[in-house]
């Protein structure tokens, strides 16, 4: 029988060093003194975790402590050493039976240690004799009784006995430092990731994973068995394809440093896209924080195209009593409104793992764009917490929430430029104020593709062309109406200026009598896609309100090719046929709407103020 | 006076960690002079010493000390002026009395509980003999003396005194009874000295 006895020298002296009388019963001690250093003193979790990693502990039948294994004795820090054991499963030792030597009773020892449960778990003993003879008849009992080899690990973890160990240790004390910071949840949906990552990333074996804390959350909530097993029938977490590498994420969170800068950093490299973060330092005042994330955003906002935003920023976002005696709402919201304020088209995603935070969730999904245009985010990304509890499948499905989340803020990010280009067009032009409309619209959407969206915008992007070209021109019929081809010439109407040109080299029209009128209608197709196409005009184009005007302008007052003008002409159908079939899905896209604005509508209004433009370039 | 110096270079952490009680009187502390709080300290030998020379209780957070590179030093300088010296942190999972109880490894916010400002004041009145057990069990702390005596008394083996056993397991059982001011355990730490030095010779 191997026995490893744990002390710093308070167990009785037989057990600290092998003697002839137990060598003679087939017992063999191993006395390892547990002695903490008295300079550079480690963290004890730490320092348990490091010391008993070197002991082979699966060597052993049976582990004897004391009750306390540091200087005070009623830290009973033995029973956190027997904690230890009992939640590593990679020491292979969470049957081996463990006897403590002491003095008090087990009701004693519940009263008084936090711990104390431990002593009502299974294969855990009590004694408080001394004589080797006593100890003698303890040890053949323990090992006839509860040999460790009755169990595979599987097993006993699975195994009412350990799950009803699991209970008595729900006693386990987050430290001060996670429960205000949540950063164990950092560091477990970190963890999680990094799991279920193909090529897990070299983290190291951090210190927050020789806590005890984190080794009971992970034993209770994370049990490796279960991740292995899901792994089986599912996939691991891939990179984000099809992200163009001009994309650009930014991480705000003061827990960037445990891990998730690495996480991410590691996530964007493979899938492409670029990545940079905050770097929050703790010891910033709340004044200090916000000026110094604010100067970051204001840096780095030109060629960001998505914000992972951590509400809880500082140590006074944990102390509600502080935020309402002093007025103020979380320092996230602070950044938020910031960032909004940058560009209000930025994408932002709110990560955050707190519970608290998490009740936020559908508010902040729900909000897009408020009157002041500066508060609405794009998504809700939940950082998982061990307490959720969450299986495998959840925490995979979390992931996604995140992929998904990504994509979609890249996506819009595009919406940035059109909110820069907006505020160009402003300083040279009194009409684009219309056109806000399509940028918030869209912004609402949150790239949702809603049709009805969809439609309003194409509508306000439409109607704006249109409106602002019949504001300007006007079509006046010139030539023989039966021939062929016919001369179009329109006054630019507010200039009084004449502008000619022969519109029938991109414009024909196909008539339709309907009945016995003798108006020709346009009904199908306005334009000729295939340049080869021979023209095919033969009916009259009727001077108001109809395409006719506008594609004229188009091509001969603005001089865009046939590619450029398909970017409004195709919408165009789509919303005619909207407009005829109400309840008719559209197809379009917001690339083809950005499209339209950039190639049409910019490029019509910078004409109509090459002058205000170029002076404004020089000023 | 016994005056304590406590570093912290987050002042939030306090706000977030303590009560509003606690914390009044944690300043009334401040304002009789018992307690100054600091968020530097000089990080050269001479001009910390100096620092340090005018108190006898220190409590530092320990990321501030790892932060700057003085923690070795800071030690030494407590230890050669047989200072208490608390170092306390948020990552500290388990509360730990070193060095013959004068210096105690704490988690923050069992730090800044009301333990913390009764404690300073009866240190500073000259009022308590153990302040760090003070710190760490409250009114609690002469539960832990027994504690660990009768521990010492048990491990003696064959010199076991069942009747010295019985009238602690009184004491102990009648702990949370009797008020602290009248169980006199003046004796106990002499006692705990020479049963920690009898064990060490068997």
């Amino acid at each position: 029988m191997n026995i490893l006895v744990l002390h710093r020298d308070n167990v009785p002296l037989s057990l600290r060093s092998q003697t002839p009388f137990w060598e003679s019963k087939d017992v063999f001690i191993t006395s390892h003194p547990f002695v903490l250093p008295q300079t550079d003193v480690p963290d004890y979790d730490t320092f348990v975790s490091d010391e008993l990693d070197k002991l082979e502990l699966y060597k052993y039948d049976l582990f004897v402590l004391p009750l306390d294994l540091s200087e005070s004795y009623m830290e009973y820090t033995g029973l956190r050493v027997a904690a230890h054991i009992r939640l590593t499963p990679k020491w292979r030792s969470l049957t081996t039976p463990i006897l403590f030597l002491c003095i008090e009773k087990v009701e004693d020892i519940v009263r008084f240690a936090s711990l104390g449960e431990i002593v009502n778990s299974y294969s855990v003993f009590c004694s408080s004799r001394t004589e080797q003879d006593d100890l003698l008849k303890c040890f053949y009992y323990i090992d006839k009784s509860y040999s460790k080899t009755k169990w595979s690990i599987e097993d006993f973890t699975n195994s009412p006995e350990y799950q009803s160990f699991l209970l008595r240790m729900r006693c386990i004390q987050a430290p001060a430092n996670y429960a205000s910071h949540h950063s164990l949840a950092n560091e477990w949906a970190i963890m999680r990731w990094n799991d279920m990552m193909t090529n897990h990333i070299s983290m190291g074996e951090k210190d927050f994973t020789k806590m005890l804390y984190y080794k009971y959350l992970r034993t209770t909530y994370g049990n490796g068995q279960q991740l292995n097993k899901w792994r089986r029938d599912n996939p691991y977490i891939e990179k984000i394809a099809g992200i163009d590498s001009t994309k650009r994420l930014i991480l705000i969170d003061d827990e960037w440093e445990k891990g998730w800068s690495d996480i991410l950093s590691y996530i964007a490299s493979v899938s492409g896209y670029q990545f940079d973060y905050c770097k929050i330092d703790k010891k910033w005042d709340r004044t200090t924080l916000i000026r110094e994330v604010k100067q970051f955003v204001s840096d780095n906002d030109h060629h960001t195209d998505c914000y992972l935003l951590d509400l809880r920023l500082h140590d006074t976002d944990f102390d509600e009593t502080y935020l309402k005696q002093n007025k103020l709402r979380l320092s996230g919201y602070d950044i938020l409104d910031y960032i909004k304020s940058c560009n209000k088209a930025n994408p932002i995603i709110i990560f955050s793992a707190s519970n608290k935070v998490w009740n936020l969730k559908n508010a902040v999904r729900s909000i897009g764009v408020s009157s002041n245009n500066n508060e609405g985010a794009i998504d809700y990304v939940l950082k998982e917490t061990p307490e959720s509890a969450l299986k495998a499948t959840e925490s995979y499905k979390l992931y996604c929430d995140f992929v998904n989340s990504i994509r979609i803020s890249f996506k819009l990010s595009e919406l940035k430029k059109i909110v820069v280009k907006q505020r160009e067009l402003t300083k040279i032009s009194d009409n684009v104020e219309p056109l806000n409309e399509f940028v918030n619209l869209a912004i609402l959407d949150k790239g949702k593709n809603n049709n009805s969206m969809l439609k309003s915008c194409l509508m306000t992007l439409m109607t704006f062309v249109e409106d602002y070209i019949k504001d300007r021109f006007e079509l006046i019929e010139t030539g023989d109406k039966n021939a062929k081809r016919i001369q179009l010439t329109w006054t630019k109407s507010y200039s009084n200026t004449t502008i000619n040109g022969d519109v029938t080299k991109h414009v024909f029209v196909k008539r339709k009598q309907i009945e016995s009128s003798s108006r020709y209608y346009i009904e199908d197709s306005y334009y000729s896609e295939d340049p080869t196409e021979p023209m095919d005009l033969y009916g009259k184009i009727s001077s108001k309100g109809d395409i006719g005007i506008l594609l004229s302008v188009l091509y001969i007052q603005y001089r865009f090719n046939d590619h450029d003008i398909n970017t409004f002409f195709l919408p165009l159908k789509r919303k005619r046929n909207a407009i005829s079939h109400e309840s008719k899905k559209i197809s379009l896209s917001y690339d083809e709407l950005y499209d339209f604005y950039f190639k049409i509508i910019v490029p019509i209004i910078e004409h109509d103020n090459k002058n205000v433009f170029k002076n404004k370039k020089n000023e | 006076m016994n005056k304590t110096l406590i570093l912290d270079d987050r002042l939030e952490r306090r706000n977030v960690l303590m009560k509003d009680k606690d914390t009044v009187e944690l300043n009334n502390c401040v304002n009789k002079g018992w307690l100054t709080f600091i968020t530097e300290l000089p990080t050269s030998r001479d001009e910390l010493e100096k620092v340090l020379t005018n108190y006898s209780m220190i409590a530092i957070h320990r990321s501030w000390m790892v932060d700057h590179g003085v923690e070795n030093l800071i030690e030494e300088i407590i230890r050669r002026n047989n200072d208490y010296y608390i170092v306390y942190s948020g990552g500290i999972s388990q509360n730990l009395l070193l060095n013959g109880r004068m210096r105690l490894n704490m988690n923050a916010a069992s730090f800044y509980s009301e333990n913390l400002p009764v404690m300073i004041k009866r240190y500073a009145t000259g009022e308590t003999t153990q302040p760090l057990l003070e710190l760490l069990y409250g009114m609690s702390w002469k539960l832990a003396l027994l504690l660990e005596y009768r521990n010492l008394i048990w491990l003696g083996g064959s010199e076991y005194d069942y009747d010295k056993e019985y009238d602690l397991r009184v004491l102990i059982a009648d702990n949370a009874r009797i008020p602290n001011e009248q169980l006199s355990l003046d004796w106990i730490e002499r006692e705990i000295q020479k049963e920690k030095y009898n064990f060490t010779l068997l």
